[in-house]
């Protein structure tokens, strides 16, 4: 199998959640919802278990924990829920160009609705300026979304102080946290959040469970449901919980609490030690997104002159991701690296490394090593490249 | 992008490119062709050395793009090699989709690649006149 750096599109389960959710496939079966009988009660005890854990991880309360499918589900309930559920106080929301595309389809959903949608751009390095989002800030502003870490070029945006500004004007703030929850600090109070999105499969959980966090108290959030039939979840997310998943994004939460530091400790060195050596070996490696606000596993690099598909295709013995598509007439830069003002080429040639718990330092070299050798190879196939003279990489 | 994305044939001459690198662009006997942009992801330059007879009697390419755009580019120097300058203008983009098993979508990279080939032919016909 290749070497797995690409865990900003998912992370493997760890053996300790495959364990605890093992029983609740099969002998402890029941429905969380059922009241009449053992099986029902147990489920709920578990799920109820799973939900401390979740709220623990991130400074809630766990009745305001709301299980969901994952970090789609949990965006588009944020956003359609408190658009639809407050457009009597406003019909104004704001948001940046280099969110997921969870949190940019339902917007453009809620245009179609007649909301007014502002996507605030980003600075060179991929960070909102709060300034911008003052000026805006208008009287119908009901809500502003922005992410916490970015999918792609790994940036942490300043939530504290957009939650500040947000929250002067009295409207709620919502951040999708799917790339932070379980890798850095994530408290609900600490940032300011109204409402958070959180997805399992980010922090070695399973696939297919989440949870939106949704504030009790002060404000009074109204979310309205976008699924209907049972009124489970305190009425915002009707269906049958699955007790299994439910146990296993707990025991996730649980070990990313206990290990999350040490995890990011370790994976900054690895980190660190592949951009030495990448930016070292190579010429004309180009960073996007901010050197230093970013979360630990993510480096985000364009290699001038070098194609981001052809040098994922040139490496099967390594599990990468690009932002661009090339399944179109005209390959398709991210609009992420776009956002940064960067050139097509630049978008065109940028890869995504994502490095997770499990890797190690020898993965990390070979890595390296079959990198600066492809690099070099589509270079010289490459009528952009002329050979430079050597000069240190650029960031 | 997976592997298995592109066919056996893309990824032949992706792998194993052939008639890569660059010809002397002041011998008079050389032509260059180049079209794409590096803005849209694909650019390929092509260059025909030519006999007294108008026979080519090297080609050679360089490409920046996807893996199609790369296999296009050596395709079409494969064609061209030791074919009278006349007999170029009939090569298409369609004889290269169907010659690759190129996904419709990239049918770009055929046309970008052709293109190259088109222009190199041209800059050695304007030289003969």
């Amino acid at each position: 199998m290749p070497i797995y750096l690409d865990h900003h599109s998912t992370t493997p389960c760890d053996p300790r959640v495959v364990d605890a959710m093992a029983p609740y496939w099969t002998r402890e079966f029941g429905n969380a919802a059922s009241r009449t009988h053992a099986f029902g009660w147990r489920a709920e005890e578990a799920v109820e278990a799973a939900r401390e854990e979740v709220a623990r991880l991130i400074g809630a309360d766990p009745r305001e924990i709301v299980f969901t499918s994952g970090a789609t589900e949990s965006n588009n309930l944020a956003l359609l829920g408190v658009a639809r559920a407050n457009r009597e106080r406003g019909d104004h929301i704001i948001s940046c160009q280099t969110e997921h595309r969870s949190v940019l389809d339902p917007l453009a959903a809620l245009e179609q609705e007649g909301f007014r949608v502002t996507r605030l751009a980003v600075d060179a390095e991929g960070l909102v300026d709060v300034d911008d989002l003052r000026a805006a800030l208008d009287g119908r502003t009901i809500l502003v979304s922005v992410m916490h870490v970015n999918n792609e070029i790994g940036v942490v945006q300043p939530l504290p102080e957009i939650a500040r500004v947000t929250r002067e004007h009295g409207a709620l703030f919502h951040t999708d946290a799917a790339q932070s929850v379980g890798k850095l600090r994530v408290d609900v109070d600490r940032l300011g959040v109204d409402l958070l999105s959180l997805t399992a499969h980010k922090l070695y959980g399973p696939k297919g469970m989440g949870a939106l966090y949704v504030r009790r108290r002060r404000p009074v959030l109204r979310v309205a449901p976008i699924l209907y039939g049972g009124g489970h979840e305190r009425g915002m997310r009707s269906g049958t919980l699955p007790v299994a998943l439910c146990v296993g994004l707990g025991r996730a939460c649980q070990i990313a609490g206990q290990e999350w530091e040490t995890d990011a400790k370790r994976v900054l060195l690895l980190r660190d030690r592949l951009w030495q050596r990448l930016s070292t070996e190579l010429d004309e490696v180009w960073l996007n997104g901010h050197p230093e606000n970013r979360v630990a596993g993510n480096l985000n690099l364009s290699f001038i002159g070098v194609e981001a598909q052809a040098l994922l295709v040139a490496l099967p013995e390594v599990a990468l991701s690009s932002g661009s598509a090339c399944t179109s007439a005209q390959p398709q830069p991210s609009h992420v690296i776009r956002a940064l003002g960067r050139g097509g080429a630049r978008a065109l040639g940028a890869v995504r490394f994502g490095i997770g718990r499990a890797n190690t330092e020898a993965e990390i070299d070979a890595v390296a090593e079959l990198l600066v050798e492809q690099v070099e190879r589509l270079r010289a196939m490459s009528p952009l490249w002329h050979e430079p003279a050597r000069a240190p990489s650029r960031s | 992008m997976a592997a298995g994305a592109y066919s056996p044939e893309v990824l032949a001459r992706f792998r194993e490119p052939r008639n890569l690198g660059s010809l002397p662009r002041d011998d008079p006997r050389v032509g260059t062709g180049q079209a794409g942009e590096e803005d849209t992801g694909r650019l390929v330059r092509v260059q025909l050395r030519v006999d007294a007879g108008g026979v080519v009697t090297e080609a050679r390419f360089k490409a920046f793009g996807c893996p199609a755009t790369i296999a296009c580019a050596s395709l079409v120097t494969e064609r061209a090699d030791r074919a009278a300058l006349h007999e170029l203008s009939c090569v298409s983009g369609s004889e290269l989709v169907e010659a690759l098993r190129l996904a419709p979508e990239r049918r770009d990279a055929a046309e970008v690649a052709v293109a190259a080939l088109l222009a190199a032919v041209h800059d050695l016909q304007s030289r003969a006149r």
